[in-house]
């Protein structure tokens, strides 16, 4: 069983799905379209699901597949997953069905072209974060940005044309030079494989540029300080399902090729910038969390917030210890559940009453239980409460923090106590007080497919804040591997 | 008589216009012009199609018979000339296809209407073939005068727009002048080496560059720069562009710049690569050339001038693979070359389906709204417009992946960031027109368009969307050809 070609299947699942959608559906209306995108997506989750049966954390890289359709460039379909990619994929192929789910009941104009483009943003990115060749995860890696670029120019709010632009042009900027490098490094060691990558040595000066060149795309991707300001338009103007998947999945694709190929590829340079990152992540993480507290609109809010998160990421990233870098990853998929949580519980509101203005709500635990419960697990998870998996990833940060880099452990605490204060204002705004909902409208409940969606992303968020070992246990070996390589950040 | 058999297509095409030529001319006179013209245009455009698909056919079934150089060294038949004249003779089938299509609609607005278009087209076509076959420098000149001439009539042929009028002069006038250019750089040469075939060229060292040689190739690359639309001397490109009908402007376009390529690498590649060291000018030329193309595209409104300026950015890139030595980098720049033709081509004919009330396309904002008129052109258009911004997974991408890794591999780092910088502004120029199509509401309600030629548009964004598929054996298959 372990020949079969999962990773294929999970690759050509949602892509069929897509493709059928653009192409053959014509006179397909609305529920059909989405049942059938609710298929793929699902089939696609019992394939990862089935995986993770034969995945085995102690090994490295597993389902690898190597066709080699191309022979000239060592251009190859080369992919497979280790402890590192395997919660993205599970994260990705977990979350595109809630997507489609919680749309169940809503109207959408041109919902097939919405349902095709969701299910190509899925292959795509399952293509990157099973990538083992360098080119092969560049490709993709731009690849999503055209079906993201369509979903918020088209269903998007008001602001969309300018956010989506902001969004394509500022993330490709970054992606540029990393063409260059990922082609000065073919030029200097002859293979875009990253098998044979990790075993070449470079000199200091090489590695310097293209450390640089690659984090400029990662860089812009997390988002970090300063190159963030994409974010937040882009959050308030896509509709709800891309801003799920959006914060859910894109932006871990930074943190993911932080861990995948620059401390790999680039361990010396990694530990020389290392305090440069700490400085733009305690930067992002402070100021992210500052810029939360002024906001009047709940999605800014939570876009902010999520750059703060990310910078827990980074923090850990570069922390150079096992427990950092473990953090840092359980950060990444804590932080997908958590704010594709928070992004639907908002989406819901919008989609009831029709705004995003934090003054124009009150009361909402009288008015909606259900929701505000939910809510409110959420909203612990992101301030990072433990019993909630925000808990494990940011004390794993500190811990690893604490060995060499005590005083950046201290600023992450800070992080603790910022996310703490504009998260509860939040909640206490909207959640208690007396019921307000926006003039006009009345107090209305989610409907069935909405809540069931919210609820299994609250529920995975439990499970991982009470028993972490279900994740942790998968990434122990390659994060063991990347910290031998690099041997520690020394002070 | 066995170099006539060697030049079977272009005695094929000579005798196809000639028959058209001359049945135009008697049938014309002796009818009613008017009356007439939908017939005769028919035959003369079926005569030609068929000349063109036998030359076509017969070159890939009989290619490697005859390689060698005929008519004592002038003219030579080998790999390049044959892969650039199926090229050509393939996008000329095409060409008269569209016609053969809309020749029973009214169109002597633009010209269409006249039997000469096939002739014409057909004579530039023989000059280009001609061209790609010259094994010397006198052939070349001749053959691009040959190519030159019927197109500016062609351009001119839309009697009644001023703007074809003037798109023709312009021509006339500069790329007379570049051919003036290059027969002076051509005479420069033949006085310093005594001969003018790249044969006898090919013979020279380092020592024999003195400063007549250097000055008179100079002299030839400044009118070659014209015709492939480079950075300093692309001044004709928009507005001849803007003001030609849209096949038209596809035709020059395509073809004088796949000429234009092959007489570069015969240039120098056989000739004065070894002599003359211009590596410097290839590739800063072609990084000007991308950087001033995406820059003045940016603020363009009216479609034509935007793929104009496009198109010198995309000309950019294709001369970067020059200024290296290697022939995979010259195949990178290849492939790019036919995408853009394949794409420019789909383009200008998506373009000529579309009709803003009794008007042609011409602005950015007439394309409002095509997504909802009609998505499968929008589809087609979007996947062409997203290729040649070089965005993955689609075919733009390898091809300036290609050329790119050429640049790196010979430590261009800055003029590849640079390029890439230039990339970076085709994204929004090209994305604008994606927003436009996509998400902006037709609120005139004036769009119309017509269900011809879908399925070439759809196959062609099927190509450019698969291309990843196939790049490599494609690449395979162009490096073969040098």
């Amino acid at each position: 069983m372990e020949h079969f070609p999962f990773i294929f299947m999970i690759i050509l699942l949602p892509l069929i799905g897509a493709l059928f959608l653009s192409f053959i559906s014509e006179r397909m209306d609305q529920s059909n379209a989405k049942t059938v995108a609710l298929w793929c997506s699902l089939g696609t989750f019992l394939l990862s699901l089935l995986m993770l049966l034969f995945f085995d954390g102690s090994q490295g890289m597993q389902f690898k597949e190597d066709k080699s359709l191309f022979f000239l460039h060592g251009v190859v379909y080369s992919v497979g997953v280790d402890g590192l990619s395997f919660p993205f994929v599970l994260l990705t192929t977990f979350l595109v069905p809630i997507c489609i789910l919680m749309n169940w009941k809503n109207s959408l104009t041109e919902t097939r072209l919405y349902m095709a483009l969701l299910l190509f943003l899925e292959s795509f990115l399952l293509l990157a974060f099973t990538a083992r060749n360098l080119l092969m995860f560049y490709v993709f890696f731009e690849a999503i940005l055209v079906p993201m670029f369509f979903l918020i120019g088209i269903w998007g709010g008001p602001g969309r044309i300018h956010a989506t632009f902001k969004f394509f042009l500022y993330t490709a900027a970054g992606s540029i030079l990393m063409l260059v490098g990922i082609l000065a490094l073919y030029a200097l060691c002859g293979s875009f494989d990253m098998d044979v990558l990790v075993g070449k040595t470079l000199s200091l000066g090489a590695e310097k540029w293209l450390w640089w060149s690659f984090f400029l795309a990662f860089a812009v991707k997390t988002p970090m300080w300063p190159v963030h300001t994409w974010l937040p338009s882009a959050h308030v103007e896509a509709p709800t399902g891309a801003s799920m998947l959006l914060a859910g999945v894109l932006l871990k694709l930074g943190g993911y090729g932080f861990l995948r190929f620059m401390l790999p590829l680039f361990p010396t340079a990694s530990v020389i910038y290392g305090p440069v990152v700490f400085g733009l992540s305690a930067a992002a993480l402070v100021l992210a969390s500052l810029v939360a507290f002024g906001q009047k609109d709940m999605k800014r809010l939570i876009a902010y917030a999520s750059i703060a998160h990310m910078a827990v990421v980074t923090f850990g990233v570069f922390s150079g210890t096992e427990h950092g870098l473990m953090g840092a990853l359980f950060q990444m998929i804590s932080h997908g559940l958590t704010s594709a949580s928070l992004f639907l519980c908002v989406g819901i509101l919008y989609r009831l009453y029709g705004t995003y203005d934090i003054q124009a709500y009150g009361g909402l635990f009288k008015a909606m239980p259900l929701w505000s419960f939910l809510f409110f697990v959420t909203c612990l998870s992101a301030i990072g409460f433990p019993g909630t998996s925000g808990f494990v990833g940011e004390v794993l940060v500190i811990l690893g923090l604490m060995n060499n880099h005590a005083p950046w452990a201290g600023v992450v605490a800070l992080g603790f106590v910022l996310s703490a204060a504009y998260v509860l204002w939040l909640c206490a705004r909207v959640l208690f007080g007396k019921v307000k909902v926006p003039t006009g409208r009345d107090v209305d409940q989610a409907n069935r497919f909405e809540r069931a969606a919210l609820a299994i992303l609250v529920v995975g968020i439990v499970i991982l804040g009470l028993r972490p070992m279900i994740l942790t246990k998968m990434m122990e070996k390659p994060v063991a591997a990347l910290v031998a390589e690099k041997g520690g950040v020394d002070g | 008589m066995g170099s006539l058999f060697a030049f079977l297509p272009e005695v094929f095409i000579f005798a196809t216009l000639c028959t058209v030529l001359l049945r135009g001319v008697f049938r014309g006179q002796s009818f009613d012009r008017e009356k007439a013209m939908p017939k005769v245009l028919a035959y003369s455009i079926r005569l030609g199609i068929g000349g063109l698909f036998a030359s076509f056919f017969w070159y890939m079934l009989h290619s490697a018979r005859f390689h060698g150089s005929y008519f004592s060294g002038f003219m030579v038949v080998d790999t390049p000339a044959l892969v650039g004249k199926m090229l050509v003779l393939g996008f000329g089938c095409f060409w008269l296809g569209f016609r053969f299509r809309f020749c029973r609609e009214p169109m002597d607005r633009l010209g269409f209407n006249f039997f000469e278009y096939p002739v014409l087209l057909m004579l530039s076509l023989l000059g280009s073939c001609l061209m790609l076959s010259s094994n010397s420098l006198l052939t070349v000149y001749l053959s691009l005068e040959m190519q030159m001439l019927p197109v500016c009539v062609l351009l001119a042929l839309s009697k009644k727009n001023p703007k074809s009028i003037e798109a023709s002069f312009k021509y006339f006038l500069l790329s007379t002048v570049a051919s003036i250019f290059i027969l002076y750089g051509m005479g420069l040469v033949y006085g310093s080496v005594g001969s003018t075939e790249f044969r006898v060229l090919s013979y020279l060292t380092q020592e024999d560059a003195h400063l007549w040689l250097q000055g008179g190739v100079l002299f030839i690359l400044a009118g070659l720069f014209f015709k492939l639309a480079l950075f300093p001397f692309h001044a004709w490109v928009p507005d001849v562009y803007e003001g030609s009908a849209n096949m038209q402007t596809a035709f020059i376009a395509t073809v004088p710049k796949i000429t234009a390529f092959f007489f570069l690498m015969r240039l120098w590649f056989v000739s004065f690569g070894h002599v003359i060291s211009l590596d410097g000018l290839f590739s800063w030329m072609g990084v000007a050339s991308i950087l001033f193309g995406s820059v003045m595209a940016m603020s363009q409104d009216n479609i034509r001038r935007l793929l104009a300026y496009g198109s010198i950015a995309q000309m950019g890139f294709v001369i970067l693979g020059f200024s290296l030595k290697s022939f995979n980098a010259l195949s990178g720049s290849l492939m790019y070359l036919i995408l853009y033709a394949l794409g420019v081509n789909a383009l200008f004919l998506g373009l000529t389906t579309l009709k803003k009330g009794e008007e042609d396309v011409h602005t950015l904002h007439d394309l409002k709204g095509l997504w909802s008129k009609n998505p499968l052109v929008a589809l087609s258009f979007g996947v062409i417009f997203l290729s040649f911004a070089g965005i993955p997974p689609f075919a733009g991408f390898w091809a300036k992946f290609y050329v790119l890794l050429g640049l790196v591999k010979a430590g261009f780092y800055t003029q590849a960031a640079l390029a890439m910088v230039g990339s970076l502004l085709g994204f929004y120029y090209y994305l604008r027109i994606l927003k436009v199509m996509f998400f902006d509401q037709d609120t005139e309600g004036t769009l119309t368009s017509s269900k011809h030629w879908h399925g070439t548009l759809m196959g062609v964004g099927l190509f450019l969307s698969l291309f990843f598929l196939v790049q490599e054996r494609l690449m395979h298959f162009i490096g073969q050809v040098f």
